[in-house]
């Protein structure tokens, strides 16, 4: 049945049967060969990143030590001014403006995470409960708003708190805000658009834990007359707190950034980092110190995926 | 499994899934009211989507800015994704390969970057470079730029995820059937990843159509787009035609979207 | 090529290690061709490792791989003229079963009448024609291990190396295919290495059996010898059941244990050992037997079928006898042992 079977094997070499050594070069000319074509495939992205991501980001660190110019060019100084001023300390004295952006911006996200987690659960919970054809649809009902464009979304919201719709007239007559004006702009409709937009990237991330759940352990700790809390901190709880924190580190990272939804419902007064960076690079055009903002919020981002501890950073 | 479960949670549930509907209700039932004013039913039109395609003297949307920039929009989208797809499904296979020890993390930590920096840091990334290289000066080759480098990555995350499910002896399979690492990857790998492909491509797509911020901060008044357009009408005020675009622009991302579920939905396998 | 020879594979002097564990030590081996040879051992002895190699899936730290007279010690798995099934067969998904079996000869780019001649020709012999348009998982687990044989068999290989390849077959279709394959094997002509654990797989299919243990090869030969003249407690206890009997001292043939003397054909190269019987080789007496008798008590009796399962304590041993139904078998009752010199084995360790 061999006939005439092609010789397929000419790269060995007849020395190396003497040499283990050369073996050796053997055994890493191979798997550097794969290496080297793995490289190759991952190299053109990485390099993009390198160049428009990394590189841009090295910038902007070096940008924040900078300082600005009369006519708001970029002066290459080095100097902690930026963060000083950042602290409060300006021309002026001082003054906790920032600080009070900073604080509120913190703020407004831990408080938006918690909502949207609080929101998640039962949602999951309930998706995941569904036959199995049922649940792929939900799934997709809960992706089409976080897919819908932010901008509409808010859109959204400022129609809802328009003065003219049902629900502001309704708060006015319970006497929560004077006749004839809108929900918006103020912090309760900011913080009903965040916990909108952010809400499908806490579920999202909960799902599959919460489908992948062994309710053998549930009915363990209910076979223990556990209480339903008790069942749900010792039974539910430990299974699904990777899921947990990879929402909440999915929930946090753009509610700490974001711009568009303070914009358009907070008003001219209602100040978040998002918007302050924003200022900075626009209308202000003191890109320095815009710079420095980035960075602090890039070491809150930072301090906050460390927080979420080891677990989080596998959990992403 | 199918679970006993309490009244409550099917009725949080839905209501909660009805409070990430309700703006997007809202602006679809007033973009089919036919009054300027909120708040009153005046009857059902479709004058405001007619408006967005004839100009009018009263209209609050100028058709040729609307048309520019629906242009812009969907330019930038295929653009973008076209590349940020081919170069993310190559990251994916590049990213199965043997990776030396000491390169791993650091490359993790770089392709995972774009997914966890909030979108107003990239954008001032952009704007940084630009300060640095003129090159990138606003304008519709900066956005596609920005727009790839925050795209790139979740093509390569939801490839990436689709080839572990491949077997390390699938590859290996092939290799002793003859196949070199080329054809490994186009005549074993990428036949099984196709539906992944398609599914970041369109998630990219959908990343693009939504973007704003970084947009804002890279687009010139010549390479507007749609979202930029309606957030500058918001600020001048609200408008039925913008009701009507909004609405148009959310069917649109409904299509997408339940395409993109259906390529990605599991299917039986070995 | 220098087939001249006719060795196919052979192996000299394999070193592996895996981080700290020494997965192969110093493995040599030679398969003459047309050989159906088996790797046999406990899970981690490196039986796959080895053959891994010899595939060119893994290269070895030290030592040389020749598949029919060629170093192929560094080329790698897609230019050797070896082929695998895999242990879980690793069939293409994508794939359907004509173009699993034609994957190999599209990867060398024969023509396409040749391509469609050789591997109808293989799905006949397989029997798997019929399932020409499935696709894997359509098949049943016996199907998919045919169409992996098959993918692997028409790239006519010089040596095809099975991982495994029943470990996912229920226990009735595994003896089928063991006999399926035993017949192809000795049809084609093709050397056939089989790694498995399987001691009853391994003593079936195969002309060369070599037992490893712990990155060696411990003993190799015929079944027959590997079972009947194992040279290790390992590979006596590994083959089958067998009772090991310490040995505490040695005078000339007699060897003096815990239950007694025993004599010996030959007269062992230590002092103190171990002696090994098969339970099948023990006979039972109802009375004192007049050379190498034990005396003992009967402390369990399992019934399987065709024969009786005794456990017999003889002072502080107990042994395993395979007894005919028809012998006095009750529990606690006293009956007497024969070890035929014959049937002892003297191990080496």
């Amino acid at each position: 049945m061999i006939d005439g079977h092609a010789p397929l094997s000419r790269a060995g070499k007849k020395s190396t049967s003497e040499n283990p050594i050369i073996i050796q070069a053997g055994h890493l000319t191979t798997t550097r060969a794969a290496t080297v074509k793995s490289l190759l495939l991952a190299s053109g992205a990485l390099l993009w990143l390198l160049v428009f991501l990394v590189l841009p980001g090295l910038i902007v660190a070096a940008l924040a030590f900078a300082s600005r110019g009369d006519y708001g060019q970029v002066l290459w100084t080095f100097g902690w001014d930026n963060f000083v001023r950042l602290a409060g300390w300006g021309i002026f004295g001082w003054s906790a403006d920032y600080l009070i952006i900073i604080a509120r911006s913190l703020l407004l996200a831990g408080t938006c995470t918690i909502l949207a987690l609080l929101l998640a659960l039962p949602v999951a919970f309930f998706i995941a409960n569904q036959p199995i054809r049922w649940r792929y649809l939900l799934l997709a009902l809960v992706t089409i708003p976080f897919c819908t464009n932010l901008v509409i979304r808010t859109y959204g919201w400022i129609l809802l708190c328009s003065n003219q719709m049902p629900p502001a007239k309704f708060a006015a007559w319970l006497g929560w805000i004077d006749d004839g004006t809108g929900l918006a702009p103020s912090a309760f409709a900011v913080t009903i658009g965040m916990v909108n937009a952010i809400l499908p990237f806490a579920v999202l991330p909960l799902y599959p834990s919460i489908e992948r759940l062994d309710w053998s352990l549930v009915e363990a700790a209910r076979d223990n007359y556990a209480s339903r809390w008790r069942t749900f901190r010792h039974a539910i709880l430990p299974q699904i707190s990777p899921g947990l924190i990879s929402a909440s580190i999915l929930t946090f990272i753009p509610s700490i950034g974001m711009f568009v939804v303070s914009d358009l419902l907070g008003g001219a007064k209602y100040m978040l980092l998002g918007n302050l960076i924003q200022q900075q690079f626009g209308a202000s055009r003191d890109w320095p110190f815009g710079a420095a903002i980035c960075v602090v919020l890039i070491i809150m981002t930072l301090i906050g995926l460390w927080l979420m501890g080891r677990r989080g950073r596998e959990a992403l | 499994m199918i679970r006993r479960q309490h009244w409550s949670l099917p009725l949080l549930g839905w209501a909660t899934l009805g409070f990430l509907y309700l703006p997007l209700l809202a602006v679809a039932v007033c973009s089919v009211n036919d009054s300027r004013l909120l708040g009153e039913w005046h009857g059902f039109t479709w004058q405001w989507y007619e408006r967005l395609f004839v100009d009018l003297k009263d209209n609050r949307v100028d058709s040729t800015a609307l048309f520019a920039a629906t242009r812009n929009t969907i330019g930038l989208a295929v653009i973008s994704t076209f590349i940020s797809t081919i170069l993310g499904t190559m990251l994916a296979f590049g990213l199965r390969g043997r990776w030396p020890k000491p390169l791993t993390a650091p490359v993790m930590a770089v392709v995972m970057l774009p997914v966890i920096t909030p979108d107003i840091i990239l954008a001032a990334a952009m704007v940084a470079l630009r300060q640095v290289w003129s090159l990138f000066d606003t304008g519709f080759f900066t956005m596609v730029i920005g727009h790839v480098t925050f795209q790139v990555s979740f093509v390569a995350l939801v490839v990436h995820a689709r080839l572990s499910h491949i077997s390390a002896a699938q590859e290996e399979a092939a290799r002793d059937l003859y196949a070199s690492h080329w054809g490994v990857i186009m005549r074993v790998m990428l036949p099984q990843v196709t539906t992944a492909i398609v599914a970041g491509a369109m998630l990219a797509f959908t990343l693009s159509l939504d973007d704003f911020v970084i947009s804002f901060f890279t687009a010139s008044p010549q390479s507007t787009t749609l979202p930029l357009l309606i957030q500058a009408s918001i600020r001048r005020g609200i408008s039925p035609e913008i009701h009507a675009l909004s609405t148009l622009i959310l069917f649109a991302t409904v299509a997408l979207v339940l395409g993109v579920t259906h390529l990605t939905r599991p299917r039986p396998t070995e | 090529m220098t087939k001249s020879d006719g060795t196919s594979v052979s192996v000299h002097a394999i070193s592996k290690r895996f981080a700290t564990t020494e997965v192969l030590r110093q493995v040599s081996l030679t398969l003459p061709r047309g050989i159906f040879a088996t790797l046999l051992g406990p899970s981690g002895c490196g039986k796959t490792t080895l053959l891994r190699i010899i595939a060119g899936l893994e290269i070895a730290d030290t030592g040389t791989v020749h598949v029919s007279g060629q170093d192929v010690t560094t080329v790698p798995a897609h230019r050797r003229p070896v082929n695998t099934v895999f242990q879980q067969y690793a069939l293409f998904p994508h794939l359907s079963v004509w173009e699993n079996v034609a994957f190999g000869l599209r990867s060398r780019r024969m023509p396409e009448a040749d391509i469609t001649t050789r591997s109808n020709r293989v799905m006949e012999m397989l029997h798997i024609g019929e399932l020409a348009e499935r696709r894997p998982d359509q098949l049943s687990g016996g199907q998919r291990q045919r169409v992996a044989v098959a993918r692997a068999l028409v790239n006519e290989p010089e040596v095809l190396l099975l991982d495994e390849p029943l470990s996912a077959l229920d226990a009735k279709l595994r003896y089928d295919v063991q006999v399926e394959l035993r017949r192809l094997q000795r049809q084609l002509g093709t050397t056939f290495l089989l790694v498995t654990h399987d001691q009853d797989e391994a003593l079936s299919v195969s002309d060369v059996v070599m037992v490893m243990n712990h990155g060696r090869i411990v003993q190799q030969g015929s079944p027959r010898e590997i079972y009947d003249y194992p040279t290790s407690r390992f590979v006596a206890d590994f083959l089958g059941a067998a009772n090991l009997i310490p040995v505490n001292s040695v005078n000339g043939n007699q060897a003096n244990t815990v239950c007694g003397h025993l004599h010996l054909d030959k007269t062992p190269t230590w002092n103190t050992g171990t002696l090994a019987i098969r339970p099948e080789r023990i006979l039972v007496h109802s009375q004192a037997p007049s050379h190498n008798g034990f005396s003992g008590i009967i402390r369990d009796a399992i019934f399987r079928g065709d024969h009786v399962d005794l456990h017999v304590e003889c002072a502080h041993l107990t042994l395993r006898v395979r007894a005919p139904t028809t012998s006095v078998c009750g529990v606690g009752n006293r009956i007497y042992l024969e070890l035929p010199t014959t049937a002892l084995l003297v191990l080496d360790d």
